[in-house]
């Protein structure tokens, strides 16, 4: 057993420098060619020769059906809120099967090798330290990072819809692998992997919508399976602690999820944080603003002098409406900021409004503004 | 138990960064659905030049991220063009071939008298190599008065799919 978790290890720390090499002279070929061949190999090597009990109990089973629910709700969800757009993969069949060799044929010798390694010395913290970290050494696109190096906003958006929840959800794998669901760890990311390759349309999300979904989704599924699921001898002392732990981890991770949707405008009122001091007195750079959404009647007759929150370019911006103008029927808005000298130099059409001030908060976008300056120095 | 709640404090914190940062680039354009990186796919516009500037007019300061461009022209005179390239790469390992590439002008603070003409990317585009797109603002020539407003804004969007 030793023999296979120290060869285990060595193979995935040489292929790991392999990746690295091959990323930066040819990763076309690494990723067509020399990726899902290695792991086939791997797979077919795990399943003769290391005894990896495949079997399927009752809680594995319902846990699977529950959370694969959960996750497709979301995804309609979100397809609900935001539309949906198409996928770039192809759905011609040789197509389909090229990019399941491609992209699920690692997933799958990844996941054999994480189950052959884990589950023969559960004891032993510092293996499962180390493979966990290797697996997701292994599993971050390093040919994408070298591409976005010379961006670093990019880099960043990348790091954190990508990178961080490819971590978290890695250290949730090898804890369900611990408690024995590697079936389900196996079975979720191939069919995560399999749906994006087949269903032709996806939630049409920006980057912090996908970030904050990878992240909580693999939290929830943690602390579902921990307090629902897993089956552990209790003392009463212990049966305390859960209590109080349960009632700690659903406000925790309730707020969480009530800040992401707060951010993401699920809400009646929204956030803007100020970049420019054009509204000065009124507001300046680093407050934050809160405005309400409006109803399309109220679109049509916002006052003179209200402030609104609008999109221009892609940006929002928060400024007073100076001027109201009806031309070919449809209601036009002139707005200025405060302390600007002259009117912005398009007139806002309803369709860019998003909503009316209402409120707004000292101070509180400062950090927001200083990550902008950080990005933006040059 | 300890463990859990340094997990979920880390998330809590991760989030709270991410929210902190998703304000300030909520300046920046969006990156939405198929314009995003997935997985191995990650086709986007490189760089935007302005070329062939007749005399006195402003090509502006294009912006663009991944697969949307803007660019806004600002033209003197009937006969005035500017010509944008954008530049397209494929950094992905994927092939990709053109699934659309739309361009949408502000009609209503533009002017009415600048018109574009489109040379549509390469239709292939293979992993590692890039193609380029030209977008010809054109000041009609017929105009027989000039207008006060001498710009319009251009809004593309370039998409690719898998090439099969």
């Amino acid at each position: 057993m030793k023999y296979i978790k120290n060869k285990g290890l060595i193979t995935i720390f040489l292929y790991l420098l392999i990746t690295i090499y091959f990323i930066t002279k040819d990763a076309i070929f690494y990723t067509n060619i020399i990726n899902p061949i290695f792991w086939g190999i791997v797979f077919l090597y795990l399943i003769r020769n290391v005894k990896i009990r495949f079997s399927v109990n009752k809680i594995q089973l319902l846990y699977f059906i529950i959370i694969v629910f959960i996750t497709i709700g979301i995804y309609i969800i979100l397809g609900y809120k935001y539309g949906f757009s198409k996928t770039p993969y192809s759905h011609k069949i040789i197509y389909i099967l090229k990019n399941i060799i491609i992209q699920i044929v690692p997933i799958i010798g990844i996941e054999t090798l994480r189950i052959a390694i884990v589950t023969k010395d559960k004891n032993n913290k510092l293996l499962i330290v180390i493979i966990t970290i290797l697996i997701i050494l292994l599993q971050i696109n390093y040919h994408i990072l070298l591409d976005l190096y010379s961006n670093k906003e990019e880099l960043f958006r990348y790091i954190c819809s990508t990178i961080v929840s490819t971590i978290i959800c890695n250290i949730m794998y090898t804890y369900f692998v611990l408690k024995n669901m590697y079936l389900f760890v196996l079975n979720y990311r191939v069919l995560g992997k399999l749906l994006m390759l087949l269903v032709p349309i996806v939630p049409n999300v920006d980057w912090y919508v996908t970030g904050s979904t990878n992240i909580l989704l693999p939290v929830f599924m943690y602390l579902l399976f921990k307090y629902k699921f897993l089956k552990e001898k209790n003392d009463t002392r212990k049966k305390k602690e859960n209590f109080l732990g349960k009632l700690y981890y659903v406000v925790t991770f309730v707020l969480a999820n009530m800040l992401v949707l707060f951010m993401l405008g699920i809400f009646k009122y929204e956030p803007i944080c100020i970049l420019s001091n054009s509204m000065n007195p009124m507001y300046e750079r680093g407050d934050v603003v809160i405005f309400k959404k409006v109803t399309n009647n109220e679109l049509n007759n916002i006052p003179k002098n209200s402030i609104i929150v609008y999109t221009k370019d892609d940006k929002n911006i928060a400024h007073r409406v100076i001027n109201i103008l009806k031309i070919d029927g449809s209601v036009l808005y002139q707005t200025k900021g405060d302390s600007n000298n002259t009117p912005d130099m398009d007139l806002v059409q309803i369709a860019q409004i998003k909503g009316v001030y209402v409120f707004h908060i000292k101070y509180m976008g400062l950090p927001s503004v200083w990550l902008y300056n950080y990005f933006h120095k040059e | 138990m300890k463990n859990t709640i340094n997990i979920i404090i880390i998330i809590l914190i991760v989030i709270i960064a991410m929210a902190i940062a998703y304000s300030a680039f909520a300046t920046q354009l969006n990156i939405n659905g198929q314009s995003k990186i997935v997985g191995e796919w990650n086709i986007k516009i490189t760089g935007i030049s302005a070329e062939n500037i007749s005399s006195g007019c402003d090509a502006g300061t294009p912006k663009y991220s991944n697969t949307k461009a803007i660019f806004n022209a600002k033209l003197q005179k009937p006969g005035d063009t500017i010509t944008y390239i954008i530049t397209i790469k494929n950094a992905g390992t994927i092939d990709a071939v053109l699934s659309s590439a739309e361009f949408t002008p502000d009609d209503v603070n533009g002017s009415p008298a600048i018109s574009y003409q489109i040379t549509n990317p390469a239709l292939s585009l293979k992993a590692g190599t890039e193609t380029t797109c030209k977008v010809q603002v054109i000041y009609n020539k017929e105009t027989t008065e000039v207008p006060s407003i001498k710009t319009k804004k251009i809004i593309g969007v370039i998409e690719y799919v898998q090439d099969d």
